[in-house]
């Protein structure tokens, strides 16, 4: 009897252990187009920024004067966080290296967890596979080994670019490890955020706010003289703390450790006592009747954005405040020209007054609000997915009426959102006494609309061509397109190269005049693009995911 | 006999670079209800969606109320459910509804009480069961009195008493003078419908009422006709 049951049970111990092996294989493929994607990422960063920095500044004299003046410019220190050594390739690349892809590593680590948890259970998936053999703790840790898998692959990204950029081997494992420190945090943040929130997208939502409260902290720890100890309280702090190259204190490791250990094991906890398919936050359950926004599909798509339009005008508000306010503190004192001229190599020329880093701040506006509107269209794809455009095609309800009173809503969002950054940065910037012209930034805010209307009406056109890849597309173009318009010119790359991406062709408004003409012929060939869009998807079959 | 509300010749439909239809013929009319059966993957919701307009690459002659199918007059007469409930899962029952009442331009009418979800009305389609989102898709189809129907399965998932009363509405509507098409892969339903059309890997394989085919086959199991049926053809 003893045996019989002992063998019975190592059967199906081992069937379970197939059974979490397949769910974690599943999970790693599908998760393999994202992983690349950002190892390609890690992988030129880290390798970009120590070759740049040795050619730019190739003598000591050179890092000293640049280390004097700008390490301490909060501008600078705003995005890449605080810098600890600048005289040398390995203090620097630390600074710019980890300061900006610990930010991605923290939104991998998100994006891998809500997918691996939240949307497979959205999806019905997730039942279908706790019904069979694997038990629930096992399907967890399936998606947590897989998770892992990406994460030592973002690891061997980040050390074999900094080790083509001429890093030693030792420091540049340790800085890698730095930056991958983020990921099981925002993991457990993900899976934590996965087991509260009702649907998917909350749950992106939770872990996104939980991200950008990170980095505020980060911002204000880095640029503030007496708050510097808020840095211990995120873990995008952590990583600083761990300081590769300027007196590594491999002790902070245990901070990301034990907060990954407690938010995991405590989602796992959550997910092992609750309904597949709910949330800890219950979802209500019924509703007085609100007949508002109902009459027409673009009243509905407006009525069913609106809590994402609301989140991005807040967060692109907020941020836009705190840049008009910061701006104050820069200044040019004690720059030579030769190191405004270097500085310029380095895509941040302009930083060196209040109105100069408010227009290079706001090249990140012109990303945000690309994003944006890119994100409308992939909601429109969303409708397709989900059958429900299928049924409200079959009425009276146009093709071309339907795409266009979407794209004409993303606009006017977008434009809504773009023109009250600009006005909170001026509100900013004056409240701290800068002297700056209102109607000036409401342009710098109408400055982000040409590169966004672009990549809407790319996005539109992804949609009529190849409906099942537009969400991909979309986002990739804008991404890539940012991030060449920030390494291209470092790589060598020719001018008219460079001067492919959109980004090249936005001026550092206030301190550089809006490019009229750039404008036109951006709007001109997105629009362009838009009514190309129509006309496909006027003829296209309807397609599901 | 009433003229044809939809009718269809030498229709061929391509979806997805493969060919679902080939050449089939077939008429439906007002004032009865037409069920179109077969197995799953026969060309059963190609076939609704090349009727409601909705299908690109179709080749043939193909009228929909003596239209073209899609046109503005046709889409304010059609009522379409597609298999996969397509309501709003973030808006209520009767904001559902309400909606595709807008998109129309009619009146709400009693169509919660037709399939039985009074009593659901403030509630989230997110919380509500697979049959009752299946009603809900049903009632957003049926809001503003449309003439011609075209339900794709709108009974699976159902249980029998629920099956039962909504073949009864069906018959209803037919009777009011609506043209429907209902499609299910459960033959044995056949038994509700005036008229079937038998599909079977794009083809269509014979059309004609239940009393027809059970004489043609001699059971009285549609399953099993269904199954002489294609042995004979």
């Amino acid at each position: 009897m003893a045996t019989a049951a002992l063998g019975h049970s190592s059967a199906t111990g081992r069937a379970q252990l197939y059974g979490t092996v397949a769910i974690a294989r599943r999970a790693l493929r599908d998760a393999r187009a994202r992983t690349i994607g950002f190892a390609y990422l890690f992988a030129a960063v880290a390798y970009i920024q120590p070759v740049s920095y040795r050619h730019t500044y190739p003598t000591v004299a050179d890092r000293l004067s640049f280390a004097h003046s700008f390490a301490n410019n909060k501008a600078v220190v705003l995005f890449y966080g605080k810098a600890y050594d600048l005289l040398s390739v390995g203090g620097y690349s630390a600074w710019r290296v980890g300061g900006i892809l610990v930010i991605f590593a923290a939104v991998f680590g998100l994006l891998a967890a809500v997918r691996a948890l939240r949307a497979e259970e959205d999806a019905g998936r997730a039942e279908l596979i706790l019904g069979g053999i694997v038990g629930r703790g096992s399907a967890f840790f399936a998606s947590m080994m897989a998770i892992g898998g990406g994460a030592l692959l973002l690891w061997v990204a980040a050390f074999i670019g900094s080790v083509l950029g001429g890093l030693p081997a030792g420091g540049s494992a340790y800085l890698a490890l730095a930056i991958v420190s983020a990921v099981p945090v925002f993991v457990g943040v993900g899976a934590l955020a996965s087991q509260l929130a009702p649907t998917r997208r909350v749950a992106l939502e939770l872990g996104g706010a939980a991200v950008a409260v990170c980095f505020v902290l980060r911002v204000i720890a880095d640029t503030s003289s007496s708050l510097g100890w808020l840095r211990w309280v995120t873990p995008l702090g952590w990583a600083e703390e761990l300081r590769p190259f300027t007196g590594a204190q491999p002790l902070v490791l245990l901070l990301p450790a034990a907060a990954s250990a407690l938010l995991i094991v405590s989602a796992w906890r959550i997910a092992a006592s609750r309904d597949v398919g709910s949330g800890l936050l219950r979802a209500r359950d019924s509703a007085e009747p609100r007949f508002g926004l109902l009459s027409s599909p673009t009243a509905e798509a407006l009525r069913s954005e609106r809590t994402s339009m609301i989140v991005w005008l807040a967060g692109v508000g907020a941020f836009s405040f705190v840049v008009g306010v910061i701006s104050k503190s820069i200044s040019s004192v004690g720059i030579s020209k030769q190191l405004e001229r270097e500085l310029q190599k380095l895509g941040s020329g302009s930083v060196l007054t209040p109105t100069g880093y408010i227009g290079f701040s706001f090249i990140f506006f012109v990303l945000a609000m690309s994003l944006f509107a890119v994100s409308q269209v992939a909601a429109a794809r969303h409708e397709e997915v989900d059958e429900r455009l299928e049924t409200l095609l079959a009425l009276p309800v146009a093709r071309t009426g339907w795409l266009g009173g979407r794209l004409a809503l993303a606009g006017v969002a977008t434009a809504v959102i773009s023109l009250l950054g600009g006005l909170l940065a001026w509100a900013g910037a004056v409240s701290q006494g800068v002297s700056l012209s209102l109607p000036k930034m409401i342009e710098a805010g109408a400055n982000c609309l040409p590169v966004a209307f672009l990549f809407l009406g790319v996005a539109a056109l992804a949609y009529g061509l190849v409906p099942r890849a537009t969400v991909g597309i979309a986002y990739g173009l804008v991404v890539v397109a940012f991030l060449w318009q920030l390494f291209g010119s470092l790589l060598g790359a020719p001018k008219w190269l460079v001067d492919a991406t959109p980004f090249a062709h936005v001026g550092f408004v206030p301190a550089q005049p809006f490019r009229v003409g750039a404008a036109a012929v951006l709007i001109a060939i997105g629009v362009l693009a838009g009514l190309v869009a129509m006309a496909f998807f006027r003829r296209r079959d309807l397609t599901g995911a | 006999m009433t003229s044809a509300a939809v009718e269809f010749e030498r229709l061929t439909v391509t979806r997805g670079g493969r060919e679902v239809l080939h050449q089939v013929a077939g008429s439906f009319a007002a004032g009865r209800v037409t069920g179109l059966f077969g197995p799953s993957g026969s060309g059963k919701s190609t076939l609704i969606r090349a009727i409601a307009g909705v299908q690109a690459s179709v080749q043939g002659t193909l009228r929909v109320l003596g239209e073209q199918p899609g046109s503005m007059k046709v889409r304010r007469a059609l009522g379409y459910m597609t298999q996969a409930p397509s309501v709003y899962e973030d808006l209520t029952v009767a904001e559902n509804v309400r909606y595709f009442a807008a998109i129309r331009g009619g009146e709400l009418g009693a169509v919660l009480e037709r399939v039985q979800l009074v009593d659901q009305s403030d509630q989230l389609v997110r919380n509500l069961s697979g049959g009752q989102r299946a009603r809900v898709s049903l009632a957003a189809a049926l809001v503003a009195n449309p003439r011609l129907l075209l339900l794709d399965e709108p009974t699976v998932g159902l249980d029998p008493l629920l099956r039962r009363e909504l073949w009864g509405l069906f018959g209803r509507l037919a009777a009011e003078g609506g043209a429907l098409l209902v499609s299910s892969h459960v033959l044995d339903e056949a038994r509700h419908c005036d008229e079937v059309i038998l599909l079977r890997e794009g083809t269509i394989v014979a059309q004609l009422s239940p009393a027809e085919l059970a004489a043609r086959t001699g059971t009285d199991d549609l399953d099993e006709a269904f199954i002489r049926l294609i042995e004979q053809t």
